[in-house]
């Protein structure tokens, strides 16, 4: 489970020595950002990882499709990991790379949603 | 809550309707009972009773045929509760309790496979609902936008499977349901006519053979292919919101309920008046015959005139046997379609709800449409079987007053 004081206490510790450390260089600041938000990351993936469990319990016990399954955590993680690296290349001031990993997350997500619109093609088509 | 109120409306109309003719059936053996009484004895009752299958014989009314285009469901369930159309007492021994019992069990039976579907779209929509979340903390929405696409797909390939065969077994049900009564109405009608409901029996036989024959050839050809159409304009406004088709979804579901509620009043409204009107005549001719057979027929008139009531006293056990088989039959056909669709309403009312919670319209308004052409679905269900059952119950009414 996420400790929120932990992630409060390194968001204002990141934040304090970003002020500190940018007025000596502003790579550094990066620098520290960068750590800053893996670990915050990593929280995140621990806390997420509980939800995963139970939503993949559910879907076992419906017997679903696991294929679905998989799409749909790729797709939440492509989400999460394009959203940090567009973050930390605006905060950077790189907002043409900011751009290009915006739209390399939306390409893989299609590219990942492509059998689902290959089997609803199919399933529209058997409805018709 | 339309479809709970039309359901439980259904419910106790189906009960009833059920019940009904096992107190006909009752009536019947107790008519019998007191005519067996008066002419031949108590211990005799049992034999007259096995004679009910030689007359309707004679008569050239053959009940076997009857279980032959029965579903093989509704054969074991015959079978096991010793039920015919020649054994009134098995079914006067059936109670309400029965009935809805095994109405409990039936729906027990349904709902094993939508709530597979909840548990499978509830996933999807927790996934759904942590990017939701995430939405005022990501300035850029169309990840978001692409990853609710995603969900709306995979829910589509959730449901998809169950929604089209829920479909399917509804169109299966009216297909055979329709074949039993081509099969079944010439034989119910000529037992009215044979026991002197003859202009009712003509009434019944040309109402409900185009009821059932509109129905099979409509349940393939058209009711299938528009559902299934609409199903797909659903879907495609799921993924693309500007695609406003909601609106033709709705409006064929309106027609749906306004075209069978039409022809359900007319059908229900014509043929109560013509059975009514009939009985009158039919009751008339009757008594004329009776009148004329014991004062013109010499010394044996009056025997002969009380064999004939006699005997239309054991065709009125017959026609009640016959006619509870029919509404059973019936029921037992459209019940399993019924709850399923039932069932699966319910679980889509409860994934709407948990949509509407998260705020994800896109799942919402795919659970919304496909719910509105499972309604449709259930309103065509329901008018065919209340057609039928309401059809069958006003003959075997209509044939108890013609003395």
């Amino acid at each position: 489970m996420i400790n929120i004081v932990s992630v409060a206490g390194i968001c204002i510790i990141a934040a304090v020595l970003c002020k500190l450390f940018g007025s000596v260089g502003s790579e550094y600041s990066l620098y520290i950002k960068l750590a800053a938000a893996a670990a915050l990351m990593s929280a995140l993936i621990l806390f997420i990882s509980p939800v995963a469990e139970t939503v993949r319990s559910i879907y076992e016990r419906a017997g679903a499709d696991e294929e679905y399954l998989t799409i749909l955590f790729k797709s939440l993680g492509i989400c999460y990991i394009t959203q940090f690296a567009c973050d930390i290349c605006r905060d950077s001031g790189e907002s043409a790379l900011a751009s290009q990993a915006e739209l390399a997350g939306k390409l893989s997500l299609l590219i990942l949603a492509l059998p689902l619109f290959d089997s609803l093609s199919e399933i529209v088509s058997g409805l018709i | 809550m339309d479809i709970v109120k039309i359901f439980s409306s259904a419910l106790c109309a189906a009960a009833f309707m059920l019940y009904q003719p096992c107190a006909l059936s009752v009536q019947a053996v107790q008519d019998i009972q007191t005519v067996n009484t008066e002419s031949i004895g108590q211990d005799r009752q049992e034999s007259a009773r096995q004679d009910i299958s030689e007359i309707a014989e004679e008569l050239g009314i053959d009940t076997g045929s009857l279980s032959d285009d029965l579903t093989p469901e509704a054969k074991d369930i015959f079978a096991e509760n010793n039920i015919a159309a020649d054994n009134p007492e098995a079914i006067a021994e059936i109670t309400p309790k029965d009935v809805f019992l095994y109405i409990w069990e039936e729906f027990k039976k349904s709902l094993s496979k939508p709530l597979r579907v909840l548990s499978s779209l509830l996933a999807v929509i927790l996934v759904a609902a942590l990017i939701e979340g995430m939405e005022d903390s990501i300035p850029n929405k169309s990840l978001s936008k692409i990853f609710g696409v995603i969900c709306v797909l995979i829910s589509v390939g959730i449901i998809a499977d169950s929604v089209s065969g829920s479909i399917n077994r509804a169109a299966e049900a009216l297909d055979s349901g329709g074949t039993f009564m081509i099969g079944y109405v010439p034989v119910f009608a000529g037992i009215t006519a044979s026991s002197g409901g003859i202009t009712s029996a003509v009434a019944y036989n040309m109402l409900v053979l185009l009821v059932a024959q509109t129905t099979v050839q409509l349940s393939g050809e058209i009711i299938v292919p528009a559902l299934s159409v609409c199903m797909a304009m659903g879907i495609v406004e799921a993924i693309n919101p500007g695609f406003r088709l909601s609106g033709i979804t709705e409006a064929l579901k309106k027609a749906v309920s306004f075209i069978m509620g039409f022809i359900m009043t007319v059908f229900i409204g014509l043929l109560s008046l013509q059975s009514i009107v009939g009985a009158s005549a039919d009751t008339l001719g009757v008594k004329a015959a009776k009148y004329v057979v014991s004062n013109f027929i010499p010394v044996i008139g009056g025997a002969v005139a009380d064999t004939y009531a006699t005997v239309k006293n054991s065709l009125g056990l017959l026609r009640g046997g016959v006619g509870f088989i029919g509404i059973a039959a019936i029921f037992i056909m459209i019940l399993p379609p019924v709850l399923d669709i039932t069932a699966m309403r319910l679980v889509f009312g409860a994934a709407d709800v948990a949509a509407e919670l998260f705020g994800l319209s896109q799942i919402k308004v795919l659970v919304k449409n496909t719910g509105w052409i499972l309604s449709a679905v259930f309103s065509i269900l329901v008018c065919f079987a209340v057609m039928l059952i309401i059809a069958t119950a006003i003959l075997m009414l209509v044939g108890l007053n013609i003395s």
